[in-house]
């Protein structure tokens, strides 16, 4: 073999074949796992990162948001929005709005509140209770109606709209009629039929459980 | 394969012996003269390749007198068929020689009085012989590369051409000769003439003369008288002195006069010592013993010599270079394997270390982050609130107010509207939700809904009032809850009596006018928010 290529062939043929099969294993065995193995871990701390600024600028962002919507929270709060609709408590707010704007007398119906849930309340881990009520009033004057709708949306914890209202003259004013509420007997003469929406937020239970912590508006 | 490497060993075959100079970084050394009769020859032969030349690939240079030398025409052929149609015109110009080759001619250069058709070759041919067999046992046994076997003459004449180019740089005419006549005396006692026409090889001659430096006088005379013997051969080959000639003589500085004396035949003569020819061709000779001897010269010049002119062939040379092309090839191959992998390596480290740098920064930007997340967390805990409890709630809230229906402004301008001396007999609020298209009409989105408000108010007269003024105060209201309520639709839907051009109007005319008080006094207003 050797003197068929000569010494410096054999010597210069074998060296490279040793050098280039070294550089083979070399890389095959040591180089290139090592530079995957590099790049997978940079490639798993660039992520992390990116997860940590994404969270982080999450976090700047509410924080700045917060000072702007700590006032209106605070507003919202006062507005009794977060009013868990207790009956007992309702009722006696009715009596009192009843008596505060003079009605003869106000019948009412509060139908099961409805749960209404969307993603801003999920995101919240509370829910919307939605209640109908249905209000038949009586007074003596139209004016006393429009005193009990007002009281009752800005008196009543909470969002209330007003579905229908439904106001009817149910009397003449007669002189004898006239004699009769002076005298101090009050007599209906108008009389309404009042549908409204009680909305307020309240947690939710079966969202906070699965989150597995608690929230409210305040620690 | 030299792998470009200028360090090789030089043998010249003479007819006296064989010629070993190692050239090198030092220069041109002769390292042995084997005389053909050395009983111990290839060993000799062998030992100095191998110690003394230290393995450097060998160049086989054949200077003996038995070289025959031919110009032809060959017939022009497709390529393919070139090397087949030369190597048979070879066989039939030298039929009893092994090693032979061709040498392809320019034709401008080419004068011959042969057939003008076909391409002009040089075709040369020695004999084998033992000595040569010797030399190729030596040095296949020794395991060395081997460049090449070639003739002396052929491929000195470059270095003539050389000599000659440098000569005529110098002179104030700088016309080029036509003719070069080189001479230099060799170790072995002959002097080697070699004459080019036109930088190509026109003759060449091996005449012994005596060896001595202690008679320069007549070792000038016998090389004067060798160069007019060639001179006579020239004139056969078409010179003429106008042509212009140059004389090349290789002496030591005790024979310049002397050679100057003696030569007396019109030509540029240029008598230089080995060193100064060897200056002018810029190669080292190296220390040498006289400066009259042109082996050195040689050994130095084709020692370096990159391209050689006219590659002998024969059986014994074309196995071991064939094999070992193969080899170089191989080694090529090798080499560009290792390149290769060696890229690919380096590739991957630099790929290491870029992942390893950015790595450490990534790790720096994530720790400096996880820090001011910490640190913004810590403000946020300080706070005490749950942010998107807040920030949700407060937005539902306001969803809510924006679609919830407040009756209490249309309700106190309807009263206000009324005055005193109307009374609303009934009044019916609703709400009611349309679906209010979007502006884009390529948006794909669901409607959206918005809660208007509608008021529905019924009045009446007494039957005495004269229908006209109920009209007429019926119109008039209309008038105020316009004013009043300007995002609203007011709309008279049953006038006093149904007189309004739209109603169903009803009467009847009597003498006692009960016709009249039993007409409708009602009337009726429709107003509806108007959607923006």
């Amino acid at each position: 073999m050797i003197k068929a290529i000569g010494y410096n062939r054999f010597i210069i043929i074998g060296a490279l074949i040793l050098i280039g099969t070294g550089l083979f294993f070399y890389n095959a065995n040591v180089l290139q796992p090592t530079m995957q193995k590099q790049q997978a871990n940079l490639s798993t701390v660039r992520s992390k990162s990116s997860e940590i600024s994404n969270n982080l600028d999450k976090l700047k962002n509410q924080l700045s948001n917060f000072g702007n919507e700590k006032a209106d929270f605070a507003r919202v709060r006062y507005l009794g929005f977060f009013d868990t609709q207790d009956r007992v408590n309702t009722r006696k707010l009715i009596s009192r709005i009843q008596k505060d704007s003079r009605l003869i007398s106000a019948r009412y119906t509060i139908k099961p509140a409805e749960s209404v849930t969307n993603e801003k309340l999920k995101e919240a881990s509370s829910k919307i209770l939605k209640t109908d009520i249905a209000f038949d009033l009586e007074a003596v004057e139209d004016t006393d109606i429009y005193r009990f709708v007002y009281l009752l949306s800005y008196g009543f914890p909470g969002q209330i709209s007003v579905k229908d209202i439904s106001l009817v003259r149910g009397r003449e004013v007669t002189q004898p009629l006239l004699r009769q509420i002076g005298s101090g007997q009050a007599e209906a003469i108008v009389s309404a039929k009042l549908n409204v929406v009680w909305q307020t937020m309240v947690p939710d239970e079966s969202a906070q459980e699965s989150d597995g912590k608690q929230r409210g508006g305040r620690r | 394969m030299s792998f470009l490497s200028s360090n090789r060993t030089v043998l010249i075959l003479g007819d006296e012996g064989l010629q070993v100079y190692s050239v090198g970084r030092l220069g041109a050394q002769r390292v042995e003269f084997l005389p053909w009769g050395d009983d111990n020859f290839l060993e000799a032969l062998n030992l100095a390749i191998i110690k003394k030349c230290k393995r450097k690939p060998v160049v086989i240079i054949n200077d003996m007198v038995e070289q025959h030398y031919r110009k032809e025409r060959v017939p022009k052929v497709a390529i393919m068929d070139r090397a087949n149609v030369l190597k048979r015109r070879l066989s039939v110009a030298f039929p009893n020689y092994k090693i032979f080759a061709a040498l392809k001619l320019e034709e401008s250069k080419f004068r011959s009085t042969a057939d003008g058709k076909g391409l002009p070759y040089l075709f040369a041919a020695v004999p084998s012989s033992e000595n040569l067999s010797k030399v190729m046992r030596a040095v296949q046994s020794s395991s060395v590369t081997i460049i090449g076997f070639y003739l002396l003459p052929v491929e000195a004449s470059t270095m003539v051409k050389a000599l000659s180019a440098k000569v005529r740089g110098k002179k104030s005419d700088k016309r080029k000769a036509v003719w070069n006549i080189f001479m230099g005396q060799h170790l072995n006692g002959g002097v080697r003439q070699i004459v080019t026409r036109d930088d190509d090889l026109a003759l060449t001659r091996m005449s012994p003369i005596v060896d001595t430096d202690v008679e320069p006088e007549l070792w000038a005379k016998e090389m004067s008288s060798e160069l007019t013997a060639t001179m006579s051969y020239l004139t056969r080959f078409g010179y003429s002195e106008g042509d212009g000639l140059n004389v090349f003589v290789i002496a030591n500085e005790e024979a310049h006069q002397s050679v100057e004396e003696h030569i007396g035949i019109n030509c540029d003569l240029h008598i230089l010592t080995s060193h100064e020819a060897a200056g002018i061709l810029g190669v080292n000779i190296g220390r040498q013993n006289d400066d009259r001897y042109a082996d050195p010269v040689h050994a130095a010049y084709l020692g370096k010599k990159n391209k050689f002119r006219l590659p002998m062939q024969f059986a014994a040379i074309d196995s071991v270079v064939k094999t070992r092309r193969i080899a170089s090839l191989v080694a090529l191959g090798l080499l560009a394997g290792c390149g290769y992998f060696g890229y690919e390596a380096f590739n991957n480290w630099a790929k290491s270390q870029e992942a390893k740098e950015n790595f450490r920064v990534s790790e720096e930007r994530k720790k400096s982050l996880q820090q001011d997340y910490e640190l913004e967390l810590a403000k946020k805990k300080e706070i005490g609130f749950d942010f998107i409890m807040v920030s949700n709630s407060v937005r539902v809230f306001n969803d809510i107010e924006m679609q919830k229906t407040q009756p209490l402004s249309l309700l106190k301008k309807i009263g206000q509207s009324l005055g005193a001396d109307l009374h609303l007999d009934k009044l019916d609020v609703s709400s009611k939700e349309i679906k209010q298209k979007k502006k884009n009409p390529y948006q794909q989105e669901e409607p959206e809904i918005k809660n208007i408000l509608e008021a529905v108010m019924s009045l009446s007269f007494s039957s005495e009032v004269d229908p006209s003024v109920g009209v007429k105060k019926i119109n008039d209201l209309k008038n105020r809850l316009d004013k009043a309520l300007p995002n609203y639709e007011v709309n008279i839907v049953k006038q006093v009596a149904g007189l309004s051009h739209t109603g169903n109007f009803v009467g009847e005319s009597g003498s006692d006018g009960k016709g009249e008080k039993n007409q409708d006094y009602t009337a009726e207003i429709l107003v509806r928010e108007v959607v923006q």
